[in-house]
């Protein structure tokens, strides 16, 4: 029987998880672009944002471009943690099969 | 759910993310917009300043000097887009999706570029444009792996056009110049702003199922 304990919980969920794909496919990434992605509300997405942002895994930029904009990038934690958690869905899979 | 099926549903979900979010489009739709008007433009110049009837007029060189202007504007207009939407993504224009179409495209855009020197050598520039459709045609098809779905429909449409256009130059009544400027203006004119339209970016192209 596989630990469960080794599965990362802050990424192990469908928002968070979601994030943490689109953020390790660029250097980084605003606001809107992420919630037209992912299609999540604005209150739910910056939840999600919150919460990997308090675990250390996600940086966020503010900037005053020609309007304010905020924009999201994995810190060397945050892509260390997304691999972790790979290799053991990985893990997983392999261990389920006959 | 089981924690196999859950593992197994978790990486497909990655998996479709991260294929979402490295599509690359490698002819923008604003640039399509402005080439397609180009090559519309062009054609139109073409049509009304020389007399296609005339058997003994020039043609090779204001064909060739005409269509390296529009691809050159074409090619810098496509370029500044590009660079602006890299910008957007915070990506440098020569990102990892641009090196990766140009290393795709190179080969085919080549052989255009091979052709073309070997026509107008050999005083055959009316053959132009069916090889130029087929060899544009192979280098959009050839970023299908990471194109949206509008490019290699547009890819396509010009590897049939360049079929049916060898077909054209036996069956059709006009003189073998006149339907070369005609292919050129509704080819690379009118299936650009097709794609132009199709492709033009929406407040949420999520929606669209052609995003980036």
């Amino acid at each position: 029987m596989f630990d469960l304990s080794k599965l990362d919980k802050t990424i192990h969920e469908k928002g968070r998880l979601g994030i943490m794909t689109l953020l390790a496919t660029r250097p980084s990434w605003n606001f809107q672009d992420l919630k037209a992605e992912l299609k999540l509300s604005d209150g739910n997405l910056v939840t999600h944002l919150r919460t990997l942002h308090q675990g250390g895994y996600v940086a966020i930029t503010k900037e005053m471009l020609d309007r304010p904009q905020t924009s999201y990038a994995l810190t060397k934690k945050g892509r260390k943690a997304f691999q972790g958690y790979l290799a053991v869905l990985e893990q997983i899979v392999k261990a389920a099969r006959p | 759910m089981p924690i196999k099926e859950e593992a197994e549903e978790n990486l497909r979900v990655i998996r479709s993310l991260m294929e979402r979010a490295t599509i690359y489009r490698a002819v923008s739709a604003e640039a399509a917009l402005v080439g397609g008007l180009l090559a519309i433009a062009g054609s139109v110049f073409l049509g009304f300043n020389l007399d296609l009837e005339e058997p003994h007029r020039q043609f090779d060189s204001p064909f060739t000097i005409i269509w390296g202007v529009v691809l050159i504007l074409a090619a810098l207009c496509n370029l500044s887009f590009l660079k602006r939407a890299a910008a957007h993504r915070r990506e440098a224009l020569f990102s990892s999706g641009m090196k990766l179409a140009l290393l795709a495209m190179a080969p085919s855009l080549l052989c255009g570029v091979f052709f073309t020197v070997l026509a107008v050598c050999n005083q055959a520039v009316v053959l132009l444009p069916p090889i130029w459709m087929l060899c544009y045609a192979v280098s959009l098809l050839a970023t299908s792996h990471f194109a949206p779905r509008s490019l290699i429909r547009l890819g396509w449409c010009f590897l049939i056009s360049g079929f049916v256009s060898i077909m054209a130059f036996r069956v059709m009544q006009l003189s073998a110049d006149a339907l070369a400027v005609v292919l050129m203006g509704a080819t690379f004119g009118g299936f650009h702003l097709i794609y132009a339209v199709c492709a033009w970016p929406r407040r949420n192209p999520a929606e669209t199922g052609d995003a980036p």
